[in-house]
Order: structure tokens, then sequence, then C-alpha cells
């Protein structure tokens, strides 16, 4: 008898969600599209410049050809644009950029202690709610002719700020786009940026090829994602199809204070970072680009301290052993389709991988060898339009050798697949603001990482949010 | 509406459980989706190729298309806000960027290269060029059609953007000028015939032009020397009106050129800001007439003319029309 009933309350509350979501998402979608206007700008340098955001982006923040000639350029256009007497008094070439959101994160085979009601073991941990990105506030410009800047204060809630990047650049040498000098903490040049890409969230908003180390690794180095200190020699040519560069860096990840990832006074080696690029035509589907890098570095082992008042500081970095990133890559435009390829071939120290320090060979465990793994990614984008863009990526990192032979058991430790998929919805792009309608799905499966386990884990982000600058 | 707001967000979160988080997400993001998609499309849409038949020889709209192919600008399309055409641009009369034409008739093309991004084409991007082109097809003695049509092509050649169809009109609105300039420069050489003494004593002046004339030697003929006279005036008169009309047409062309260049002058140097809490944009100067946009406070927006108590401007996303000075104040 009560089975009727139990069908009717469904049905009716089924029909009751189904109206009220309908209507909620009907509200929704009323706000976006009258709230829309057609695509024209983005701060900053479209302020400056008067121009459309559409003249460097394919989309925001993906720059198209004539942004990264722009760019490389020295943020300048190249004619008499670029005096000051063009620009607006009240231009202030600051962009504030921050993405207010509602995430959801969850993780398979979490080890948790036990509760009063409940056994300690693995289980899938998920926590969603609305939540803030951190801000950038970015500042870039020209100091005069020829004399680029860029200054990024960075922060997130609670947190100090730190500098995402901040150089000064000496453009065209000689009067040569194939000379120019940038001085302090910037971007590796690669194509392939990960700073301009469009997915957000946690799992998704990082190329894994770009960070990657092997369990167990002590490898100070970020990744070549992370942005480093030094001094970069770049060139190209004047459409920017063809590019070159090469950097020495500090051996410090790009922290300053002659830092290496939280150990104090420790910087004493160079790496060395190149990169090659070049675009070419193809009948029919415009300008492809191919390209190499790689990263050369030298990262500590183990540090001389020293104890006061019983608090032990490393002062100087020791022991420091090879490590190297190298890779090739490719953008191939197809009409409204563009894919970003990208293989990468990682090396570390033996030392490195066994985290072992570089003065005491001996406890390196028998058989021990330098850890490598190969990695890539299909990245597509299909502009529907320059206001909407849809995002998907496949990615993986594969270790080919274990630094500790004790993990033949386990070869797949450390491995990485993943996947996203997302679209970013611009309904408002003025050279006073910019608004993206972002969402995204993302997930990777961690190869034997579960610590009670040691099985594979699976995190997964979903992201909603608006991602504006203005 | 605001208590079926409230019941739908409380009965989303209590169905959660039921039909599972990732599922809901799953369809919150596949029914926006859907509706960015739908919404975006609906702009995607090319104009279509500007064509009009003119009661008009061939010959004379020809003339006309190639000055407007030769002016050096290309209209209804601007790189910089504060710009309202294309200079630079270039007569050509072949070009890569549109398919070869194997239709009957003269075609012209007007070519800009190194532009960026202009306005008024289809999802415009990137750097690349600008090009229009013409053709005019003979239909008969005193018809002709034309054919407009404006693409940009990146110089990367990812995407071809054509026009919204507001450069292919702008550019007709040239040939039209000129069109009209002609028909009344020809109405006033025609006035002035009228009015020249010699022109009633004249039966053949409509049938050949006075060049063209029978010249008549005065030594072998004393009967045919009254008709030498009145040719002769008749042929000083209209070379003066034309001499006339000539030094006006230069004289009003110095003018506009002058004008424009002082517009120039003012669009590029002065840009004001609305500081009410919210100004209309009309159609025009006057208080009733139709609203185009409201603006909100701070809003720039760049000065195109000036009036008395209006100014023309164009707002930042490109909307022109008048604004009442008093809501407006120049940027500090």
């Amino acid at each position: 008898m009560q089975l009727p009933d139990v069908k009717c309350r469904q049905s009716t509350s089924a029909m009751r969600f189904l109206r009220s979501f309908l209507t909620v998402a009907l509200l929704l979608s009323s706000f976006v599209i009258v709230s829309s206007q057609p695509g024209h700008a983005i701060p900053a340098f479209a302020r400056k410049y008067g121009l459309p955001c559409s003249a460097c982006h394919i989309g925001w923040p993906i720059l198209n050809v004539f942004g990264q000639q722009f760019r490389d350029n020295g943020y300048q256009i190249g004619n008499e644009r670029d005096s000051p007497i063009y620009q607006n008094p009240s231009y202030w070439p600051i962009t504030f950029r921050v993405t207010p959101q509602w995430h959801l994160e969850s993780q398979t085979k979490v080890a948790v202690d036990p509760t009063l009601t409940t056994p300690g073991g693995e289980q899938t941990i998920t926590n969603h709610g609305f939540d803030l990105s951190g801000l950038d506030i970015w500042t870039a410009g020209t100091l005069y002719k020829n004399i680029s800047f860029s200054v990024l204060p960075s922060m997130a809630e609670g947190d100090t700020f730190h500098f995402e990047n901040a150089w000064v650049r000496f453009d065209n040498l000689l009067n040569s786009p194939w000379l120019n000098f940038k001085f302090g903490k910037f971007e590796l040049d690669t194509l392939l940026s990960e700073k301009r890409f469009l997915t957000l969230s946690n799992v998704g908003g990082s190329w894994y090829n770009y960070h990657f180390l092997p369990q167990g690794d002590i490898n100070g180095f970020g990744g070549i994602g992370d942005n480093q200190i030094g001094i970069e020699l770049m060139g190209h040519s004047k459409n920017s199809y063809a590019r070159y560069s090469i950097a020495m860096l500090s051996s410090v990840d790009g922290n300053p204070g002659l830092t290496s990832a939280g150990q104090g006074g420790t910087a004493r080696t160079y790496d060395v970072y190149a990169n090659l690029n070049e675009g070419f035509q193809v009948r029919g589907l415009g300008v492809q680009r191919v390209g190499v890098f790689g990263y050369f570095g030298r990262s500590p082992t183990y540090f001389l301290t020293q104890t006061v008042d019983g608090v032990t500081t490393p002062i100087q970095a020791k022991g420091s052993k090879s490590f190297s990133r190298v890779g090739a890559y490719g953008w191939w435009f197809l009409k409204a389709l563009d894919i970003e390829t990208l293989y990468m071939h990682g090396q570390d120290s033996v030392y490195l991988g066994n985290g072992v320090a570089g003065n005491d060979p001996g406890a390196l465990p028998a058989g021990a060898v330098g850890p490598t793994w190969n990695g890539g990614f299909v990245e597509a984008h299909y502009t529907v339009n320059p206001q909407f863009i849809f995002t998907g990526r496949y990615e993986l990192v594969h270790m080919s050798r274990q630094a500790n032979p004790t993990l033949a058991a386990t070869p797949n430790l450390g491995n990485v697949d993943s996947f996203t998929i997302g679209y970013r919805w611009y309904p408002i792009m003025f050279s006073r603001a910019g608004l993206a309608f972002h969402n995204e799905y993302a997930q990777a499966k961690t190869g034997n990482t579960s610590i009670l386990t040691g099985s594979d884990q699976t995190i997964r982000s979903v992201l909603i949010g608006f991602d504006f600058d203005y | 509406m605001a208590e079926a707001v409230f019941e739908g967000v409380f009965a989303c979160t209590r169905m959660l459980p039921a039909i599972g988080l990732r599922r809901a997400c799953a369809i919150c993001l596949s029914i926006l989706f859907l509706c960015g998609l739908c919404y975006s499309r609906s702009r995607d849409t090319a104009g279509a190729s500007f064509s009009i038949d003119l009661d008009k020889p061939f010959a004379e709209v020809l003339s006309a298309v190639s000055d407007v192919a030769h002016s050096g600008s290309i209209k209804g399309t601007f790189e910089y806000r504060d710009e309202e055409q294309l200079n630079g641009a270039q007569f050509e009369e072949k070009s890569q960027l549109f398919p070869a034409w194997s239709g009957p008739g003269k075609v012209l093309y007007k070519v800009r290269a190194k532009t960026l991004s202009p306005s008024h084409f289809l999802n415009s991007n990137d750097v690349g060029t600008v090009a229009v082109r013409f053709v005019v097809q003979e239909l008969s003695a005193n018809s002709t059609r034309l054919f407009i049509d404006a693409v940009f092509i990146e110089n990367a050649r990812h995407h071809g953007h054509p026009s919204d169809g507001y450069v292919e009109t702008c550019e007709f609105g040239e040939i039209g000028k000129r069109l009209k300039d002609r028909d009344r420069v020809q109405t006033q050489v025609a006035a002035g015939e009228q009015l020249s003494p010699g022109h009633e004593s004249s039966s053949r002046s409509d049938t050949s032009p006075p060049e063209n004339e029978p010249k008549v030697n005065p030594a072998t003929s004393s009967a045919t020397a009254p008709v030498e006279v009145v040719d002769s005036a008749r042929l000083a008169d209209l070379q003066r009106v034309i001499g006339e009309q000539r030094t006006l047409l230069a004289s009003e062309s110095a003018k506009l050129d002058q004008m424009e260049a002082q517009a120039r002058q003012l669009r590029t140097s002065e840009f004001v800001r609305v500081k009410a809490d919210r100004a209309e944009l009309k159609s025009l100067p006057y208080a009733h007439a139709r609203v185009v946009e409201a603006l909100a406070r701070g809003q720039e927006v760049t000065v195109l003319s000036k009036s008395t108590y209006w100014y023309q401007v164009r707002s930042e996303d490109g909307k022109e029309g008048w604004i009442s000075h008093a809501l407006l104040e120049v940027q500090p």
C-alpha cells in the first residue's frame, strides 16, 4: 500500500526538481545571454592601443601569431602607435585577474585515520564548495622604446605575495629582432605556454610533463612550467615564425633570495635552457609550428648547515647532481581546430632519483640508476568563435626506468594518465574588462601511489567559475 | 519568481543525493554548454555579397568604381578605436584573396596589408590583409550591375573572415557619392548651356561635343561666319562653366580634406567619459531621439564631433551616437 505513495512522492519530487532545475537553468542562461556582448578587447594592452583583444588572442589568454610577434617584439607593435602621444592619458598598464568559482575535488584510496565510528583505511575523499583563486596583479609594457618590462605579483588568500615574474628586457639590440636580452624572473620561452592555456582546475590546471618528478626524487627543480630567475637571449624573425632562445638560470627553481625550494642560501650552480621553433605555411591550413627544447641543470643533494640555538639552517648547497628535460612539440592548425602536441623525455641523476647525498655514494641501493621517463600530451582547442572555445586534453607521463631496482614490482609507480575537457565562454571582452565563464572537468590516475595498498589513485576536479580580469 | 528560484535551489539541494553530484554537474555543464554554443553561433552569420543594379552607363559606373578603388582607403572598417577607416589601401588588378572571377565584367581590387583585427569582419582575429573586390557588369546601354565583396584573410592563413556587410555598404556609399557628384556636374553643365546665349541658337548642341564641331574656315565662306561666332561663344561659355565647376570642386574637396583632418585630430586627442550614473547614447542630437544604448558612469567614449550642447561619440563597443555634453567629462 505504501509503494504507490512512495512512487507518487518520488514522481512529484522529481517533477518539482525538474521544474525548479529548469527555472534555475533558464535564469542562469538568460543572465548570461542578456549580459553578452560582442568580443572586442581585454585590458592593459588593448586599452593602451585601442585594439580589440582579437588582435593578439585566439581566445584569451592564448596568443595568435600577431600576439606572439607583439610579445617577442617587447610589447611593441612597431609603428607610430607605440609612441606615448597616442596613449590615452588615463591609461594605466595594470590588469587584475581572479576567478571566483565552485569546484569539486575528489581522490580515491586516500589513507584516513580511524574515527569513533569508522575504521581507518583507504577511502575516496570528496570536497566541494565555493572558492576563490589566487589574485594576479599584472603590469607590463615599455619603459622606453625597446625596453620592456613585466611585473606580476601573485597571491592567494592568506598567503604573502610572491613574484610570478619580474623582468626587464632590452629589445631589438643592434636594430635586429634576433637580439633581445631579458633579465629577471620570467617564464621559460615555451611556445606551448602553461601560463596561457585554457584549464584552471586543480587536476587539469597544469601540464604534468612540465612539473613531473619521480616518486622519491629530491630534485629541487619544479619543471619547465615554473618561472625561473636568470638571463635570456632570445631572437625571432620579423613575423616570429622562426624563434630561438637560450637562458642561463640560477638553480633555485625561480625562488628569489638565492634559495632553492625553501633551502636558505643554496644557490651555487646554473642551469641552461634552450628552445628553438619554426613556423611554416601549409597550403590550405596556414601556419603550423614545430619546435624542440632542452633544459640541463644541476640540483643539490645535501647542504652545509649551521646550528644556532638548536636551530639548524642550510647555508650552502653541495653535491649538485645533473638532470635534464628534452622534448619536441608541434602546434597544428586545422581551421577552427588547433592541436598542441608535446613529447618530453626526462632524466635525473641516480643520487637525485634515490634521494642520496652526493657525498655518500655508499648509501645508494645496489643496482640503483638514474630514473628516466617519457611523456606527452595532445591538447585541442576548437574555436567556435572568439567568444566560445572548447578544449580537451589527454596527457600521460610514464616511467621508463625506476631509480631503485626494488621498485621493479611497481613499474608504474608515479605514472600519470590524465584527461581534461572544458569550455570557456567570453560573454564580455572589452578594453575595460574581460569575463570568461569557465567550465572544466579533469581526471588523472597516478600509478601505485596509494600509501596503504600501493594501488593506483584517481583524482578528479570539476570547476565552474567566472575568470575575469580588468 | 523569486519564490520559484529559492524553491528550485532547495529542491536541487534535496535531490542531489538522489541523482548524484557528478551527474548533476554533468547535466549543468551540458545545459550551459549548449546554451553558450547556440548563442555564440547565432552571431556567426556572414554578410551576403553586396550587389546593385544601377541605371547608369557602364563607363560611368566603372569610372566611379575605379576612383574608389584608387582612393587609398577602405571605408566601414578600422583597426584602432580612434579611427573610422583603413588608410594605406592600394589598388590592385589581381588578388589571391578571392577565388578567380570567371564571370563577365570588369574586376578591380583594393587591398590593405598588415591590418590588425579590423572591425566589421566576422570573428576578426590576428594580423592579415583586407581586400575589397568590385565587379562591374554591363547589363544594357543604360544599366550596370555592381558587386562588392570584402574579406579579411589572416597572414597565418588560419582563417578567412568575410565582412558583415558594413564595409561593402560604406564602399558603395563612396561610389554613390561620386556618381552623384558627376550627375551634379552634368546638371550644372547642362544648366550652364541653357543659360548660354549661344545655346538657343544652336540646334546641334546636344548631339555632339564642342570639340567635335566642324571647324569652318572664315576665309573660305563668309556665309558661315555667324555660325562660327555662335559656336565659338558657346564653346567659350562651356569652358568657362567647366572651369568654374572644377575650381568649385577643388575648393570643396580641399575644405573636406581639411575638415576630415581636423576631425581626425579631434578624435585622436579627445577622450571623455560618462560622469552621470546613466547616460543615453542617442541616435540624433535631440532629447527625444531613439536611444542607441545606455552608458554607465565612467565608461569611456571617443568624441567624433561637437555641437553646442551635444557630442557625437563612439562608445567602447563601437556604437556611435550623441550624448548631451552635460553628462560627459574630460578624462583627467
